[in-house]
């Protein structure tokens, strides 16, 4: 037994399948592959339902004689946001479509409008009801079969509760009844992805009595995988923005960093000096005040390039820039710095000049000395990205993803832990990759 | 013994000095050589010899003296003897400050330092053209890890006389074939051994034509077994009638090729002479006690 087991050990396949370089490799694969399965298991039907989730209606229900033109807002806050549908002829019946670019991705339930002449947002309310308003929605992105809603508040004297699709009377049918106590799950089946664009607001048959009294809001059944499944593309989206940012920013920060290094590695004190306060100052503020600031100036400007360069994104990926290439300029300055002095030397003792040797001897070692450094600053910067979410949400990267799913299914834990599961299977194969390459580099000098 | 020996010098350094920080390493080195001279310098370690050698084309900037290159001055500074004159002027005259020379020397010292500045900001260009003529070769070969092994020769003949790629090429494949390295010509510099290294770097300073070439210790990096390889270059060297500084720990190989044999110690040549002089019969003290260890 002993024999065999060492001749096992002999062989080439045996040797080969206990490196370690096969066994990073078939880390990746494997990370690899379970991305490619858990995205080929739910195909195309789901991404389809993703699309159509990316619109809803809103029906116009009650609308005064005297709104012809109005405006339709929400309200966020004490502030009504103005929806960019404005000027827009209003009667009942009026449906109107909105898209979650328009800046309705977030939550919210109930739609204003205002009279266009006069402008003042009011919502006006139904003479028939005086809880609800007369323009009114809230949405529900998945299909589901199950709906959990959460009695958050009921008086104790209620028990039966009736639950029905709307808040307005005329418009509304009754999904459901049930005895309910203050802070349980009552839960109701649904056939068809009816519930989509349903108002899931519950009320006793008596209106008056326990509406005020009584907050009902879907709770969306989660799980780690479930929010993966249900929102993948959302995730993977996100996850493109992330890296598509990243890439910019680190590959314009090169030559900002090289150009950083030589002013630095110069002669002239001035450019020393200029070079070395910005890496200072730089790398001794916080990245995401950085962030802020540039956001607060560029902000009102309302630049942007095409419907993905919005003011949001450049102001991001400038800071971004801004900040990594003060890093990656004392990389390459470390790297360079790491250069055999004996390669100047030789090069200066043939006549050449110092800028002559540098361009051609010494910084492209000190760049190949570099590489592995600046792929970590990758890294880094992917993560860094992350802090766009704190200037605006609506930029897309895989962090703000949270606050759209959230916004649509009220939970907060999920999300962040598969952002954080990408996050990590991203970075960390980068990182392995980077540190093979590191390895191969150094093989080729030895 | 040299048939290209005659009177021109090529190299005239005069009271040469030279400090790091407050050690002095060169105190005070006179030497001519004259052309198609093959001169060796020995010495124990730390006795100035690769400092002096670096001073010649100015890789180490000497603090104090006078270095000219076929009759050209590529360097000279008087300052540090000046404050020395000037030191030792007021420790031994009490009433200084009235003394005619006291001024005298003090006129004479700030010139010398607005000469040195000024020779400061213009040495970096002037000398390039001086390096050009004095081709080094290093202890630890410093080829360019970057660049294949002709590209290691061609860089430098482009760049500063402008000559083609095509002409810079044959001639850098003329020179490799010399030194029995042109089967590696495409090979990356880094893959090459050190006694190739060597060689390479020999060709290299060669392939600029020079009138003159220091080795510093070409052969101390290197396994036992490839110094047969680089002297043997070498040597073929001295035979075109190539002048030569050699700084080595070689003392056979000194004795065979040299005119020359220069022995220093302390920042000082303590004995200078033919080899056989040098060698079989030294005079200096600290000459002889060095031989005896060494050979």
């Amino acid at each position: 037994m002993k024999s065999f087991l060492d001749k096992l050990k002999a062989t080439k396949l045996y040797v080969f399948i206990t490196s370690k370089s096969f066994r990073t490799f078939s880390f990746i694969l494997v990370i690899g592959l379970t991305i490619f399965l858990l995205i080929n298991n739910y195909g195309n039907k789901e991404i389809n339902a993703a699309t159509e989730a990316d619109t809803f209606t809103v029906e116009i229900i009650n609308v005064n004689e005297n709104a012809g033109l109005a405006t339709i807002a929400y309200k966020d806050g004490e502030n009504y946001i103005d929806t960019g549908k404005t000027k827009l002829e209003v009667k009942s019946g009026t449906k109107i479509k909105f898209y979650y670019k328009d800046g309705l991705n977030e939550g919210y339930n109930i739609l204003f409008w205002a009279n266009y002449e006069s402008n003042v947002f009011a919502p006006v309310k139904d003479p028939g009801d005086n809880e609800s308003y007369y323009v009114s929605t809230s949405f529900v992105k998945t299909i589901k079969s199950d709906i959990t809603l959460v009695v958050v508040s009921i008086k104790e004297t209620e028990k039966i509760v009736y639950f029905y699709n709307s808040s307005v009377k005329e418009h509304r049918s009754m999904i459901g009844v049930d005895v309910v106590d203050f802070g349980k799950d009552a839960t109701f089946k649904f056939n068809t992805p009816k519930n989509r664009g349903f108002d899931f607001i519950g009320w006793s048959e008596d209106l008056t009595t326990i509406t005020s009294n009584m907050e009902i809001y879907p709770l969306y059944k989660s799980s780690v995988w479930t929010v993966f499944r249900d929102y993948y593309p959302m995730f993977f989206r996100g996850l493109a923005v992330t890296l598509l940012l990243s890439v910019i920013s680190v590959f314009c920060a090169l030559f900002l960093g090289i150009i950083l290094c030589l002013m630095r590695l110069s002669k002239s004190y001035i450019l020393k000096f200029v070079a070395a306060a910005y890496v200072e100052v730089i790398r001794g503020v916080p990245l995401l005040l950085q962030l802020l600031v540039i956001y607060i100036i560029l902000g009102p400007s309302k630049i942007h390039i095409g419907s993905f360069f919005t003011t949001e994104v450049i102001s991001c990926l400038l800071a971004l820039f801004i900040n990594s290439g003060a890093y990656s300029s004392e990389i390459f300055r470390s790297g360079i710095q790491a250069v055999d002095k004996g390669q100047m030397e030789a090069g200066r003792a043939l006549g050449l000049s110092n800028w002559q040797v540098m361009i051609k001897v010494v910084i492209p070692q000190g760049i190949k000395n570099s590489l592995p450094s600046i792929g970590n600053e990758l890294v880094s910067i992917i993560k860094e990205t992350s802090l766009a979410v704190s200037v605006d949400a609506s930029i897309g990267e895989l962090m703000s993803v949270r606050k759209q799913i959230t916004a649509a299914t009220y939970i907060n834990l999920p999300p962040y832990i598969v952002i954080a599961i990408i996050y990590f299977c991203v970075t960390f194969s980068l990182s392995k990759l980077i540190g093979h390459l590191e390895k191969r580099l150094q093989t080729h000098e030895h | 013994m040299n048939t290209n020996y005659n009177d021109e010098y090529i190299i005239k350094v005069t009271n040469l000095y030279k400090n790091y920080g407050q050690n002095e390493v060169l105190k005070g080195i006179d030497l001519t050589v004259k052309k198609g001279e093959v001169i060796s310098i020995i010495g124990s370690s730390g006795s100035g010899k690769s400092t002096f050698i670096r001073c010649l084309n100015l890789l180490g900037e000497p603090t104090a003296g006078k270095i000219e290159f076929e009759g050209n001055i590529i360097y000279e500074s008087n300052t540090h003897h000046l404050k020395k004159e000037l030191e030792e002027f007021k420790k031994n005259n009490s009433d200084y400050k009235t003394q005619e020379k006291y001024k005298q020397l003090r006129k004479e010292l700030k010139e010398s330092r607005i000469h040195d500045f000024k020779q400061s900001r213009q040495i970096d260009k002037t000398i390039n053209v001086h390096r050009q003529k004095i081709g080094m070769v290093f202890q630890h070969f410093n080829v360019f890890n970057n660049l294949t092994v002709i590209d290691n020769i061609t860089l430098a003949p482009m760049k500063t006389k402008g000559i083609s790629k095509e002409e810079a090429e044959k001639q850098a494949l003329e020179l490799l074939e010399k030194v029995g390295l042109l089967d590696k010509a495409k090979e990356y510099s880094l893959k090459l051994s050190g006694g190739q290294k060597q060689r390479l770097a020999i060709v290299r300073a060669l392939a600029m034509n020079p009138d003159c070439m220091l080795f510093d210790e070409p052969t101390s990096a290197l396994d036992p077994e490839m110094v047969k390889e680089v002297l043997e270059v070498i040597k073929r060297l001295t035979q075109t009638g190539m002048t030569i500084i050699i700084v080595t720990h070689e003392m056979g190989f000194a004795k065979e090729i040299s005119d020359r044999v220069i022995f220093m110690d302390q920042g000082i040549i303590c004995e200078e002479g033919t080899p056989e002089e040098i060698f079989n019969n030294p005079k200096n003290a600290r000459t002889k006690e060095f031989l005896s260890k060494v050979l």
